[in-house]
């Protein structure tokens, strides 16, 4: 609260200036990238930094074609200049940290966290607060704009020639390349060559990016470059963007006391001047215009004169909008009208609040007063120019109600980009024309996001309602309710698109020129209590204490403990309830922290806790008494291992009497008991049938990858999938299908419709809901149904240890449905043999003729096992379904997540090499292995390492029915026992460096299929893997993998079952090879 | 079965002990299953009026003993017709009921009711995983678009679901001892035992057109199975669920809690009227709409479009959402058969 102000209050040499100075270059270079050595880049800032000598002026060109040389060379300073800024080779260049890249940096994590919400979680976070929707959502953004891969950006600016407003376009004509600023195109198609070479390279990183990595400690993610077309209105030519209009006339005077402000550039007085905009609303640590001072992030030297950067990607449809002016009006006069009175100003910049109906040019001597007019004092009621126009909505300037304009100003630096200007829609050359718009604020929230929200985006503001969206840039679709009301004319302009759709974007952090030099310096900027709500920071338990530990609640406290005789110093300190109480989760028996507690417990060296018994009181039913039980975690690899083998101590009849329970009494293989006669002669019948279905079995793998092949074909052109929706389970689907003869039914199961309700029966539905429910396309009946079944017997059977009655419920009517359609297909292939090689198809011919698969009676331990054949091949197939889909598809989820985020694991070592590229590029290698058996073996170590790091089951669950002794801990019949395979999958006893990702670990320790020779190991081990390297091969071939931005792009899990995940790659219109 | 003679000692004062947060008795065990013995016998003696829900719920287990005699009763007002009975050393004594306020025509309910300790027979988990389970799913529909019971019920201007932790409420509270309480039902062996004396609350606070009793009849009548799953997780709720309305109601009005202070921005507008003029102005939006050419000037043949928009907003039933509470803005069906005619 207290930091230094002055008349003058930003200190001239302490911001990044090119901010305020080198607001329109003519042409601009975006790199955004991403840190992969974060002292490397420290100690690179730190050597550009200061010193050296300015040099002499650059040639635009070349350094637009020598960019990554210019961010090699060590004589390319980052410099402040003479008048403050930093330089890059001489040309104004602004550095700026996205949260993720001042994480990597190693900033203090204290002083990260007191950085404002909306910094910290990222533009694509807040995507439903900017009205970024449909086609502008995050899951759609451009490469790898809003990741969190992108760490930070490096800004270069080109200016023109001379003059800002004066510069000349390279040519005349009305061609689009002719709007190019003179002395610009050389350097623009240099700059488009570097950038095309970034995105249309197959492989990371291109070789010529490749160096700046050892040099900088950085890899260039995504370059943007901007280029400002140019215009001529009457003698002279002017910036527009890309829609035709003049753009960056008016800007917030920051009083910097360089000069008075201009008239439209602050907040209007009274006189009819204009005060200057305070500099709090720009750059942190100065007063804005309340006088105070911002205060986050809890470190002064951080926070004095930094800034947040707003960079978004906004692509315009030139064409279209063109074509919505024409067909709104009735002759070229009217177009020119409706496009002013949408905008505010004509496509000169003349206000239309000053020349209602005719443009007027602004030249020479009268050009200062183009901004020098008010909005609510000249035309209250937006008679001239409409209240719900652009320029209108977005700088308000004297809105009379209340004074909102000057608490919501930005400091604009936008450049458009796609090249020259279209002049007329018909010679639209087929590039995408936008804007990178760019903004600087104090306040993210209340600055941009605001404008974006309230202004832009919401039809009630200015004590006026159903103004509904900008008439320009709003997220309209096309709606009958995307009105626009023009004053004069009888009815609203109605049905307006979307002309602006966003492309990508971040919130940056732009350091102080001092920050940046500490950067440099290897500070990480330890929090500071400066404002009481910093006091007691502490992170606890990875969020921040609310601060009821503060010193007043202290001395009350500790007078009370004198009152009541108890020793004060003990009590204030211990007599909290302390851990983040905003945030009070419900216990659970089987929560993530406690498993993630209890994990570090088990697996700490030397630990003395080696397996946790936890207490609880259970009821049985609801006749019986409460009774004390147990559960006891266990984390260490051999204590898993020893669990997991031995299955007469340690039984599975809880899986049993789960399937029982909705099966009606039907029995799995997987709840059966090694010892069972019915599990041996089950056995005999599923053996004798695979071993004549063994030879199709073979074709699985190529049928995922031809699966694969299918739904890349038709999501390649996009560049973006669901993994889980659209591949994970697909391919499981579809194998069940051919394989085993289990195709889905022509319905929505209704108790999979009734669930989506939290309804157990169909019937509880009332119809108009059913009305409103999107109808599900014929061809996706089948697979909807078969997921839901398998969803949902899978999680009563594996995941439903608390055992939750509606989940049972819900479970048991599903699993009837099944079983009624398990039945069906078994009869119909009984009646009319399909002929097919599939499972079902060879189960029946077993039933028709035993003795033809060397079956005889005397075989079985049961006595009539053949009689009762159709109830086991039943089972054998409901078993299938249930145990191959939500397992193969939870797998490929879990995998593809894994790769997806590297910082779960520390390294990746490959044939004793350091791997930096990432497991894209391992799996890539392993997948392009040409030898048959090698490729095979490839990629089944690298699926088993990665369902080491993230296992399907992270967690299995036995009954204890003997006493027993695990590591010195007694276990007691009836006692519910917890191996934690995620755990002992990192036991370091076992796994040496477990954080690290290698491919040479013995096969045989891995416990992802149960433990090598137990009793349980997975039956479908072998299909499993075959459909996971099927799918693997296939997503190798994709060029720049990676998360969508944004929450789509996070592994959505339901009750443990993976939902959706969004991930993109390079599009392409035709599949590879 | 009259209000003032439905509710039984047992069920009252094992509610109304563990409101007080009184002190837990030296043997739990005991204490809960005689005020168990006296809750079922009352609840096997009111038989069961009506269908059962298909979740079985449970009897409720009152951890809490009695509570001791009260040094400093609340001056007892006798009201049979509005209050609770309450029976304390033998005698029956009256607290008067929180009422409502009301606003124009719209009122408020604050309901505040324990949660249930302890674990549901059969299951692995108590009756505060299953209720945070059972609103994030509602929260999840809601999330997704999906219509939710709550839209049933048309008079609702909102809902709101919290509950209220032990950690919430006892942020800064004074402990005689050092260590302060175990709030943890599951506890590693060799721990202190789970403190029973603070549980948790379930805060449900809403908004609405019309009378308390008419709302939460709605309630009874549409949306029983859905409130039982929710209110089925506390203390004290009827075993016979909410479709015993009187029942529900006493339990209802025990628990609910004086409002100080609200405020209403639509008091004089329905929740139907407000979807009703919101309908309204789309439908003469699209009515201006067709009746301007490109240039915005008047088409011809404005008359019969008048008649037709007029014809289109009189009252008609399906201003009113339908059964599952939702509404049909476009008007499809209506406009179809406008057609026509």
């Amino acid at each position: 609260m207290n930091e230094p102000t002055s008349q003058f209050a930003v200190s001239p040499d302490g911001i990044q200036k090119n901010i305020v100075r080198s607001a329109r270059p003519a042409m601009a270079v975006y790199a955004h990238f991403s840190i992969t050595d974060s002292a490397r880049f420290r100690d690179y800032i730190g050597k550009r930094l200061g010193g050296g000598a300015a040099g002499s002026k650059p040639v635009v060109a070349k350094v637009a074609a020598g960019l990554l040389d210019v961010l090699k060379s060590t004589d390319a300073r980052i410099q402040p200049e003479g008048t403050g800024g930093a330089t890059l080779a001489g040309l104004p260049t602004t550095i700026a940290f996205t949260y993720s890249g001042l994480a990597t940096l190693g900033i203090n994590p204290v002083t990260l966290e007191t950085f404002p919400e909306p910094f910290k979680e990222g533009m694509a976070a807040r995507a439903h607060l900017l009205g970024d929707t449909g086609e502008s959502a995050p899951e759609n953004w451009e490469h790898w704009l809003g990741h969190r891969a992108v760490h930070g950006l490096i800004g270069i600016l080109m200016p023109a020639d001379k003059n800002a407003d004066g510069a000349r376009p390279g040519g005349n004509g009305s061609s689009p390349s002719h709007s190019i600023p003179r002395g610009m195109q050389e350097a623009y198609t240099n700059a488009l060559a570097l950038k095309a070479k970034l995105t249309q390279g197959s492989g990371y990183p291109p070789r010529e990016f490749a160096d700046l990595e050892q040099v900088a400690g950085i890899r260039i993610l995504q370059l943007e470059v901007g280029l400002t077309p140019l215009k001529k209105f009457g003698d002279k030519h002017y910036r527009v963007e890309h829609f035709g209009f003049r753009d960056g006339m008016s800007q917030p005077f920051v009083d910097l006391g360089m000069s008075p402000p201009p008239a439209g550039g602050g907040t209007p007085r009274r006189d009819g001047t204009w005060s200057p905009v305070a500099p709090g609303e720009i750059f942190l640590g100065h007063p804005d215009e309340d006088g105070l001072s911002a205060i986050q992030p809890a470190n002064r030297d951080l926070r004095l004169d930094g800034t947040y950067m707003v960079f978004r990607k906004l692509a315009q449809d030139v064409v279209g909008f063109a074509h919505f002016l024409k067909s709104n009006a009735s002759d070229e006069r009217g177009e020119e009208l409706l496009g002013a009175q949408m905008f505010g100003r004509w496509r000169n910049g003349a206000p239309t609040v000053r020349h209602p109906s005719q443009s007027k040019y602004y030249g020479g001597n009268d050009e200062a007063k183009i901004n020098d007019f008010r909005f609510h004092d000249e035309d209250p009621h937006g008679l001239k120019c409409p209240v719900g126009s652009h320029v209108r909505r977005v700088n308000p300037r004297d809105i009379q109600l209340r004074d909102v304009a000057k608490r919501h100003r930005i400091l604009r630096q936008s450049i458009p980009y796609g090249g020259g200007l279209i002049e007329k829609a018909d010679d639209w050359d087929g590039e995408e024309r936008g804007l990178l718009f760019i903004c600087y604020q104090a306040r993210l929230d209340s600055q941009f996001e605001f404008i974006q929200r309230e202004w832009i985006n919401s039809g009630e503001l200015f004590g006026q309602v159903g103004l509904n969206k900008c008439p320009v840039t709003g997220a309209n679709d096309g709606a009958s309710h995307d009105e626009f009301h023009v004053p004069g004319r009888p009815g609203p302009v109605s049905r307006i698109p979307r002309f602006v759709i966003t492309r990508g974007g971040d919130y940056f952090f732009v350091p102080s020129m001092k920050a940046l030099g500490l950067i440099g310096n290897g500070e990480t900027f330890e929090p500071q209590a400066q404002s009481q709500y910093f006091q007691t920071l502490a992170v606890c338990d990875g969020a921040v204490n609310m601060g009821l530990d503060d010193k007043a609640t202290r001395e009350l406290m500790a007078a009370w403990a004198v009152r009541q005789g108890v020793d004060p110093a003990t009590y204030a300190s211990k007599a909290h309830i302390r851990p983040n109480p905003n945030l009070a989760e419900t216990p659970s028996l089987f929560s993530d922290q406690r498993l993630t507690l209890a994990a570090a417990a088990i697996l700490k060296p030397g630990s003395t806790t080696p397996t946790i018994r936890y207490r609880f009181t259970r009821r049985r039913d609801t006749q019986s008494e409460l009774e004390d039980t147990s559960a006891v975690f266990l984390g260490q690899y051999e204590d898993v291992v020893k669990v997991l083998m031995d299955e007469a101590t340690f039984g599975i009849d809880h899986y049993r009497e789960h399937i029982e329970e909705i099966a009606h009494g039907t029995n799995m293989l997987m709840g059966l008991s090694i010892a069972s006669p019915t599990r041996h002669d089950r056995m005999k019948i599923l053996l004798a049938a695979i071993g004549k279905v063994q030879g199709d079995l073979m074709k699985l793998e190529p049928f995922a990858r031809g699966v694969t092949t299918t739904v890349l074909a038709r999501v390649l052109p996009a560049g973006r999938m669901d993994i889980v929706r659209d591949l994970a389970l697909v391919v499981p689907v579809l194998t069940a299908k051919h394989f085993f003869g289990l195709p889905g039914p022509n319905r929505i199961s209704p108790t999979a419709i009734a669930a989506m309700f939290a309804r157990l029966e169909f019937t509880d539905i009332p119809p108009d809901w059913l009305a409103k429910m999107p109808a599900a396309m014929e061809h996706e009946k089948p697979f909807v149904t078969i997921q839901a079944w398998a969803q949902s017997a899978f999680r009563e059977v594996f995941l439903n240890i608390v055992r939750a009655r509606e989940l049972t419920i819900s479970s048991q009517r599903m699993t009837d449905e099944m079983l009624l359609h398990i039945d069906q297909l078994m009869e119909e292939e009984y009646r009319t043999p399909s002929n097919q090689p599939h499972l079902l198809a060879t189960l029946m011919r077993i039933k028709r003729n035993p003795g033809e698969f060397g079956l005889r009676r005397e075989d079985f331990q049961e006595p009539h096992a053949l009689d009762k054949i159709d109830d086991h091949i039943r089972a054998i197939l409901a078993e299938l379904l249930v145990g191959g889909i939500y397992t193969v598809g939870k797998a490929m989820a879990n995998i593809v997540d894994l790769m997806l985020s590297p910082d779960r694991i520390e390294k990746v070592v490959v044939d004793g090499r350091d791997r930096r590229d990432g497991l894209m590029a391992v799996l890539r290698e392993c997948a392009g292995t040409k030898d048959d058996t090698a490729r095979k073996a490839k990629l089944d170590a690298f699926i088993a390492e990665c369902l080491r790091f993230k296992p399907v089951s992270p967690m299995l669950f036995r009954i204890c029915k003997a006493k027993a002794t695990i590591n010195g801990a007694e276990i007691n019949p009836g006692d519910l026992v917890c191996p934690m395979i995620e755990a002992a999958n990192m036991d370091p006893r076992k796994f040496r460096d477990g954080r690290v990702f290698r491919l040479d670990r013995a096969k045989n320790d891995y416990l992802h299929f149960g433990p090598t020779g137990g009793p349980h190991r997975c039956l479908g081990e072998l299909l499993a893997m075959a459909e996971l390297r099927g799918m693997l091969q296939e997503i190798a071939q994709l060029d720049d993998f990676r998360r969508a931005a944004g929450p789509r792009g996070k592994l959505e899990e339901l009750l443990r079952l993976p939902q959706s995940m969004v991930v993109r790659f390079a599009p392409k219109s035709q599949p590879r090879r | 079965l009259g209000p003032a003679t439905a509710c039984p000692d047992g069920f009252q004062s094992s509610a109304q002990s563990t409101r007080r947060g009184s002190a837990m008795s030296k043997e739990p065990l005991t204490a809960i299953n005689s005020v168990l013995g006296r809750i079922t016998k009352w609840l096997r003696g009111r038989g069961s009026n009506g269908p059962v829900d298909t979740t079985p719920a449970p009897a409720p287990m009152p951890v809490a003993a009695s509570p001791p005699a009260r040094s400093n009763p609340a001056p007892a007002i006798s009201n049979s017709d509005t209050a609770s009975p309450y029976k304390e050393n033998g005698t029956v004594k009256v607290y008067p009921w929180a009422q409502s306020k009301t606003l124009g025509g719209v009122t408020e309910l604050t309901l505040f009711t324990p949660i249930r300790l302890g674990p549901i027979p059969g299951e692995r988990r108590t009756y505060e995983e299953r209720l945070r389970m059972e609103l994030a799913s509602v929260q999840r529909r809601v999330d997704r678009g999906l219509t939710t019971p709550i839209n049933i019920i048309p008079t609702i201007h909102f809902a709101r679901w919290l509950i209220l932790r032990p950690e919430q409420y006892l942020q800064g509270a004074c402990f005689p001892t050092a260590a302060p309480p175990n709030l943890d039902p599951y506890l590693p062996v060799g721990q202190q035992t789970h403190d029973y004396r603070f549980r948790s609350w379930l805060f449900f606070t809403s908004n609405f057109d019309g009378d308390l009793k008419d709302y939460l009849r709605e309630f009874s009548n549409f949306l029983n199975k859905d409130v039982d799953r929710v209110w089925g997780n506390c203390e004290g709720y009827p075993e016979t669920g909410s479709l015993d309305f009187d029942a529900y109601w006493q339990y209802a009005k025990h628990f609910q809690i004086p409002t100080d202070s609200f405020f209403n921005a639509y008091p004089n507008l329905t929740v139907p009227r407000i979807h009703q003029l919101a309908v309204f102005k789309s439908r003469f939006d699209a009515f201006v709409r067709g009746t301007r050419g490109a240039d915005g000037r008047s088409i011809e043949g404005v008359g019969d479009l008048l008649d037709r928009f007029i014809l289109e907003n009189q009252a008609y039933t399906s201003d009113f959402p339908a059964i599952g509470g939702s509404y049909d803005g476009d008007q499809r069906a209506r406009t179809a058969e406008l057609r026509k005619s």
